[in-house]
């Protein structure tokens, strides 16, 4: 599976990193390293809108990194509503954005 | 599961709590909701990344040691796993899918607390984070949470912060601080003493100043400006009470904005177990009322660390090890007679330290001016993308808690539980009431604390019915 060149990549190039992992983000690949999060896969490369917001569709990046706002949720292999900053990537994961629905998968 | 003691957070108070109660006898779980010991401050990079000595943060060598401790044969560190509430005495967890109970003689709630969330036009868009969510991303992932960024907020943690974001490579623009260096003048008595603390100080200055980082004092941020995500940040000048001058505005081209004005406490889960809660003037918000041995109204309930009050790390350490030897005295593994002197001498660091902490937070708290939303069509509730001229006008139309303002515009009803709008929702109801804040009640919480699953919530149904 090829890789897409990366538009940008965020990651401080000085760092050494796990092994590299290959995830999907909507069905298409994304190079992620051993131990990072999934909010630091996605961000690195430019995924500054991880939803967009059910009643006004406006694009959301992540706000407090931590747990606690609840919005970076994503989709990770078919469970939604998960918080991006929590998660750590594994081979062959697969991260779907959501898009114009996010909390209203809650439950 | 069982233990004698159960602990709710890993962070520097929930480690310290931990150690104590097992060097007093005592078994000990630990529930982070975390990947790894260390909570915020003592967060870190995983084992799989490989990062020069050079760029670790003076933290690093402390949480190493802390984190060693908790090897000890009676601690069990249970990561992932969120502790969502109490019932019957059972502390319920949600890890791994599955809900489970834990019965444990004694608990300790070390949850911490977060960035205050303040809004302005434009806080919503990618881009703007917490100073601590930037922090997290640059010193933990090694990821620039964006290139060149803006750092806006109140006090000494915007510092470290600032360090981190620089040691990850990231350019940062200014260093946006809303109290003035002169304002600091009359708490110089409260300060005097606390040199450890100014030789920290001093070095992240120096850090600064090498990378050319210019710090802009009396200002605020007033605005992000982009389409889809931040192109810009808009500051200004403020007066007394941190209020935008008019006419001061000045535009910085930033694609990043961190914003840092303070803490509010994770008090949920305490509140949740009954835990007696206290208005704190200074911070502007509600923190749990301990006994002196870091007791709570409620037996055999113990808290420490921020959520009794924001004091940083170092109050933390102190007051995990005390509530961690109360603990075990509860749980009847140690004698209360045995760990009596330790428990004095700790009191009175901690009343030495709370001199240094008293006096930042006066002199970085929030005034009512943060609180000026420049638009009525400024987002307050993220969650349920409630603005704050909706909030205006139910509160217009008689609402006045924060259970009618959310029941009437959901306010507070998303994901996040009004964990990021609770605080400004209160502020809002208060100005336009003209009341005080401390006459806005923190709202009733109930379990669970947290989102978890619907099937967690059932599997308990099941084992009790």
């Amino acid at each position: 599976m090829a890789t897409e060149a990366p538009a940008c990549d965020l990651r401080v190039a000085a760092i050494g990193r796990g092994a590299p992992v290959l995830v999907t983000v909507d069905g298409r690949p994304l190079q992620a390293f051993e131990g990072e999060s999934v909010l630091a896969a996605l961000w690195a490369q430019g995924a500054s809108s991880l939803h967009t917001t059910a009643r006004t569709h406006q694009p959301r990046g992540f706000f407090c990194g931590m747990g606690v706002c609840f919005d970076c949720l994503v989709t990770i292999d078919g469970i939604p509503n998960l918080r991006a900053c929590l998660e750590t990537v594994h081979a062959g994961m697969a991260i779907t954005l959501q898009r114009d629905a996010g909390h209203a998968h809650a439950g | 599961m069982q233990a004698d003691i159960a602990v709710v957070g890993a962070g520097p108070g929930g480690m310290a709590a931990a150690v104590a109660a097992a060097e007093a006898g005592a078994s000990v779980i630990v529930l982070d909701e975390y990947g790894k010991p260390g909570g915020q401050f003592f967060k870190r990079t995983g084992e799989e990344f490989s990062v020069a000595r050079t760029r670790r943060t003076r933290e690093h060598e402390r949480g190493e040691a802390l984190r060693a401790k908790l090897a000890h044969p009676r601690i069990a560190v249970l990561s992932r796993a969120l502790a969502w509430g109490r019932l019957d005495g059972d502390l319920m967890i949600f890890h791994d899918g599955r809900s489970e109970a834990l019965q444990a003689k004694a608990l300790v709630i070390a949850t911490g607390a977060h960035d205050r969330p303040v809004a302005f036009p434009g806080w919503t868009l990618p881009g703007v984070m917490t100073a601590g969510g930037a922090q997290t991303l640059a010193k933990t992932q090694w990821v620039k949470p964006a290139q060149r960024m803006l750092l806006a907020g109140a006090g000494p943690f915007l510092l470290p912060v600032s360090q981190s974001l620089l040691r990850a490579e990231v350019s940062i623009a200014a260093l946006v601080e809303i109290t003035k260096p002169r304002d600091w003048l009359p708490h110089i008595g409260s300060l005097w003493g606390q040199w450890p603390r100014f030789a920290e100080a001093f070095d992240y200055k120096r850090e600064l100043r090498r990378a050319g980082v210019p710090t802009i004092y009396g200002h605020k941020i007033v605005r992000a400006l982009g389409e889809s995500k931040v192109e810009g940040a808009v500051i200004a000048q403020v007066d007394h009470a941190w209020r935008a001058i008019a006419g001061t505005e000045r535009t910085i081209a930033v694609d990043g904005i961190a914003i840092g004005y303070g803490f509010l406490p994770n008090i949920e889960l305490a509140a949740s177990c009954g835990c007696a809660l206290r208005y704190d003037a200074p911070a502007r918000a509600w923190f749990v009322q301990c006994t002196p041995d870091m007791g709570t109204n409620v037996a055999g309930v113990f808290v420490a660390g921020e959520i009794t009050g924001i004091a940083g790390s170092a109050v933390a350490l102190v007051e995990g090890e005390m509530a961690g030897l109360a603990a075990a005295a509860h749980a009847g593994t140690v004698a209360a007679g045995p760990i009596r002197a330790r428990q004095r001498t700790l009191a009175r660091e901690r009343a030495h330290l709370y001199r240094f902490a008293d006096a930042l937070n006066v002199l970085f708290g929030p005034r009512p001016g943060l609180w000026e939303f420049l638009k009525d069509d400024t987002t307050i509730c993220r969650c349920e993308e409630v603005t704050a001229g909706e909030i205006a006008g139910c509160i217009e139309d008689g609402c006045s808690s924060l259970k009618a303002v959310k029941d009437w515009t959901r306010a507070g009803m998303g994901l996040c539980q009004g964990r990021m709008c609770r605080s400004m929702v209160s502020e809002i109801i208060a100005a336009q009431r003209m009341t005080e804040l401390s006459s806005i009640p923190f709202p009733q919480i109930r379990p669970p604390i947290k989102p978890v699953p619907i099937s967690a919530l059932l599997e308990r149904e099941g084992a009790t019915s």
